[in-house]
């Protein structure tokens, strides 16, 4: 008795160590925590604008802007406004020097994927994206080292789920053209 | 405690099996899968700004305002510009390929010398400027003794050019033939008409078209579509074959194209008692007694294979509109005979439509800057194919092709008379049939890489002026800086140091400021010339349309081209993206298909598929036969733009040039030549 219970304590003791690499080492070691440029308030600039679209918009034709250009943001920032820190990085790196800002986008998809914002327009931004508008503060952004993507990518099966609960075509062409 | 060999291996199990319970195998699968994806050399998409800029496309034949989109710095789609007077939204399809034709293989990058043994190799700028300083020198110390032959008659280029031929004691600057050039015969140097015509297209409610696709391929046509799109307006096509003027028209006759001006005589003489106003044009007793003598409409609709209740529904239609357009062309731009496009001016004359609501414009000429340079009136009064075929080119020592490419668009017998003349300079953005055949070949810039600008393409319903600005990074030189250059190493003065500033002052000229311009802004003016002295008939316009047109012989068929805009143009050749859309039914190998009328295919004892030969004096042709209500009884119909020597994997093979047996023939009156048909016999392979 003594013998099989001695026997089975490096098994658990593998099994254990296996858990606790895989669950939390392993994360910790396949992201890197980067933070972006400078912290941007998503909550200050949706208390003056209002909404979401008044950045991040539709174009004529439907596609989706993204992201504002530094021309954009600049017809309010040309100078410093409200003489925050970050606000003063970035009128002197960018707007001054008419360069765009890096930003770490969180929901990078790959050039093989065609995503509509339009067509998925009827969903809230945050069905997706994470609820960023009543932060004052940006999520960590944690990259992938061996892929490059962020950890807030969605990945395909996300899609196919939620494109079968709204009955909607899994077929090939529908997201890679 | 002591960890033995088999507590390690029950570790190690554990370990695999826990494993197993966590994301990592999986995850890692997952990931290692996407970074075999992002490999260093994988192409990737580039990113940047979402921005668009204005520009004008001139590369589908007719200019017109775009907007081109791009992410950071690269082009990557076309647009159509809603505020652009030629556009109104619309784009073509060489526009949709721009993009994609600017990384074409094909294009030419470098200047290109041929040596002794015909090969082509590359030479720098310098050298290619000392070339021709060297040809020139010698050439202008005879008179006429140099050629320029430009294919964008809308670009101030033309003067910079031009200047610099009168310099070099030349006059023999021309442009490239068009239906533009036949207008002008036409209307200026006939019937004594002023200024250019226009069609006020969109002001019409009705419009009676003769012979051209004005929605596909000529004219204004990426404006014409919109228009027509835009506003309440009736269509009627009459021609040889069916085309995308026809499927929108309300009533299409299918006429050979030389009987179409007999067609609208007929149809005058319907409507001749109701007729008003007309007692005051020059000319019009005789006219009218010409029409009733010699236009019966039951004698026509015979001559010419339709029924008389066509003739009389059509007239119907006329008289019922009421800003009704009469708009004749060629089939094939600058190919047909001029008696169409004549007699579609004196009816619109007739009318009374000139310089009225949705009825012709008489345009007033653009402004000329350069003292020496020739005006538009000028190059217009040179006819090229006259010319050459009047005179010996080998006595030309030197030819210049300005972006356009007679040695694919023009027949056999005018494309030797060029290739005699001895030293021969092609100025072409990408490879085609003329650069091969030329001694030296200078890369234009593409549209997106150049300043340019677009005075009033034929067909504008009024004068209006653009500027194309330079949109991506060039290293080649413009080639009207080129010009200036080289006229400048000649110690030739044109006037001008730079194209930018001829630009600018044409812009002052117009009173519209050069930086509106250059973003997109297009300047247009409503101000029309008043033609006092019209005649619409005399003897000479009679005998011009007593002469016999193609007479067919019981063994012979009369071929016809049908123009496509999705193939191209003869400059850019088959584009990228259209091998997709050029359907099997008009290539389905290296064959094209004939379309011949079913009463045709009997006549001929032939069966739909069948190959058949197709020979004419200028050549002959391989081709299946295909089956086609849509084209008029003892004629065949070849799509045009095929059979490319442009060598890459978007042209090659595929199918036949039909210009090759068509054949010049003779307005005698006019002395004007036309290409757009000739007689063929087909025999079975």
């Amino acid at each position: 008795m003594k013998q099989g219970s001695s026997s089975f304590k490096p098994f658990l003791f593998g099994f254990i160590t296996a858990l606790i690499i895989g669950w939390w080492i392993f994360p910790n070691i396949i992201f890197s925590k980067q933070e972006q440029p400078f912290n941007f308030s998503h909550k200050a600039h949706l208390n003056q604008v209002g909404d979401c679209s008044a950045c991040h918009y539709f174009r004529e034709d439907g596609s989706f802007s993204g992201i504002p250009d530094v021309e954009s943001c600049a017809s309010c920032h040309y100078d410093t406004i409200t003489g925050i820190p970050d606000e003063k990085i970035f009128v002197k790196e960018y707007v001054k020097k008419n360069k765009e800002v890096p930003w770490k986008i969180y929901q990078k998809q790959p050039d093989n994927v065609y995503f509509s914002h339009i067509a998925h327009q009827r969903f809230p931004c945050t069905t997706c994206h994470p609820d960023v508008g009543k932060s004052n503060h940006m999520p960590i952004y944690r990259e992938n080292k061996l892929t490059g993507y962020s950890s807030y990518t969605m990945k395909m099966y996300k899609c196919e789920r939620c494109h079968a609960q709204n009955h909607v075509s899994n077929a090939c062409y529908v997201c890679h053209k | 405690m002591t960890f033995d060999r088999r507590d390690f291996l029950k570790f190690a199990a554990g370990g695999a099996i826990g494993t197993l319970f966590t994301p990592l195998p999986w995850k890692l699968l997952d990931d290692i899968s996407i970074w075999s994806q992002n490999w260093s050399w994988i192409p990737r998409v580039p990113k940047g700004n979402f921005h668009t800029k204005n520009t004008v496309i001139k590369l589908g034949g007719s200019a017109y305002g775009a907007k081109v989109n791009f992410v950071g710095k690269n082009p990557i789609t076309v647009a159509g510009n809603k505020e652009h007077p030629l556009s109104y939204g619309g784009v073509d399809p060489v526009g949709i390929n721009a993009i994609a034709l600017m990384y074409s293989p094909s294009r030419v990058t470098t200047p290109l010398k041929k040596d002794t043994k015909g090969n082509l190799t590359k030479i720098s700028w310098d050298d290619a400027l000392n070339i021709l300083i060297e040809k020139l020198e010698g050439a202008s110390k005879k008179h006429n003794n140099i050629l320029f032959v430009s294919g964008d008659d809308t670009s101030s280029a033309n003067e910079i050019f031009s200047a610099l031929l009168t310099k070099l004691n030349s006059t023999l600057y021309f442009y490239a033939p068009s239906d533009r050039h036949k207008y002008f015969v036409a209307w200026n140097k006939i019937l004594n008409g002023w200024g250019e015509i226009g069609f006020d297209i969109e002001n019409s409610d009705y419009l009676l078209v003769l012979g051209c696709d004005i929605f596909d391929n000529w004219s204004t046509y990426v404006r014409n579509q919109m228009a027509f799109g835009n506003n309440n307006i009736e269509v009627d096509y009459v021609g040889p074959i069916l085309n995308h003027t026809s499927v929108v028209a309300k009533h299409a006759l299918i006429i050979s194209e030389k009987d179409l001006y007999k067609f609208l005589f007929a149809v005058v003489n319907v409507i001749i008692n109701h007729l008003d106003n007309v007692s005051s044009i020059t000319g019009i007793e005789d006219f009218l007694g010409s029409v009733t003598f010699n236009y019966n409409p039951q004698k026509i609709a015979k001559e010419i294979g339709c029924d008389v209740s066509d003739i009389k529904n059509f007239a119907k239609r006329l008289l019922m509109a009421k800003r009704p357009l009469i708009i004749a062309g060629s089939t094939i731009d600058g190919g047909g005979p001029t008696k169409n496009i004549l007699a579609a001016l004196i009816v619109n004359t007739l009318l009374d439509r000139i310089n009225k609501k949705g009825g012709i414009t008489c345009i007033p000429n653009p402004p000329k800057i350069l003292n020496n340079a020739l005006s538009h009136q000028e190059i217009l009064n040179n006819d090229l194919i006259k010319f050459i075929m009047k005179q010996n080119t080998k006595n030309i020592d030197v030819a210049f092709f300005y972006e356009t490419n007679p040695f694919f668009e023009l027949p056999i017998i005018a494309r030797k008379k060029l290739q005699e003349i001895g030293f021969k300079v092609c100025i072409s953005p990408i490879m085609t049939e003329s650069c091969y055949e030329c001694d030296l070949i200078i890369p234009s810039p593409y549209f997106l890489e150049r300043l340019d600008d677009c005075f009033t393409p034929f067909g504008s319903g009024a004068a209006n002026y653009s500027v194309a600005n330079l949109l991506i990074e060039n290293k080649n030189p413009s080639i009207p800086d080129f010009f200036i250059n080289l006229a400048n190493k000649l110690k030739i003065d044109l006037g001008i140091d730079s194209f930018e500033n001829l630009i600018k002052t044409k812009s002052e000229y117009f009173g519209e400021k050069y930086d509106s311009l250059i973003q997109g802004k297009c300047w247009i003016d409503y101000t029309f010339e008043t033609p006092y002295s019209v005649k619409i008939w005399n003897r000479k316009i009679e005998n011009i349309f007593n002469e016999n047109g193609l007479k067919l012989q019981s063994d012979e068929v009369e071929v016809t081209c049908i123009i496509k805009r999705k193939v191209g143009t003869s400059l850019t050749g088959i584009l990228p993206f259209s091998n997709n859309v050029i359907y099997e039914d008009e290539l389905p190998d290296k064959y094209m298909y004939a379309h011949i009328h079913p009463a045709t295919l009997e006549k001929f004892h032939l069966k739909e598929n069948e190959k058949i030969l197709i020979s004419t004096n200028s050549g002959q042709i391989k081709a299946y036969v295909k089956e086609d209500n849509g084209i008029v009884r003892d004629s065949i119909g070849i799509l045009y733009g095929m059979g490319r020597k442009i060598k890459d994997k978007f042209n090659e093979g595929k199918g036949e040039n039909v210009v090759d047996i068509l054949e010049l023939n003779r307005e005698d009156t006019l002395n004007n030549f036309y290409w757009s048909n000739a007689r063929a016999k087909l025999q079975k392979i």
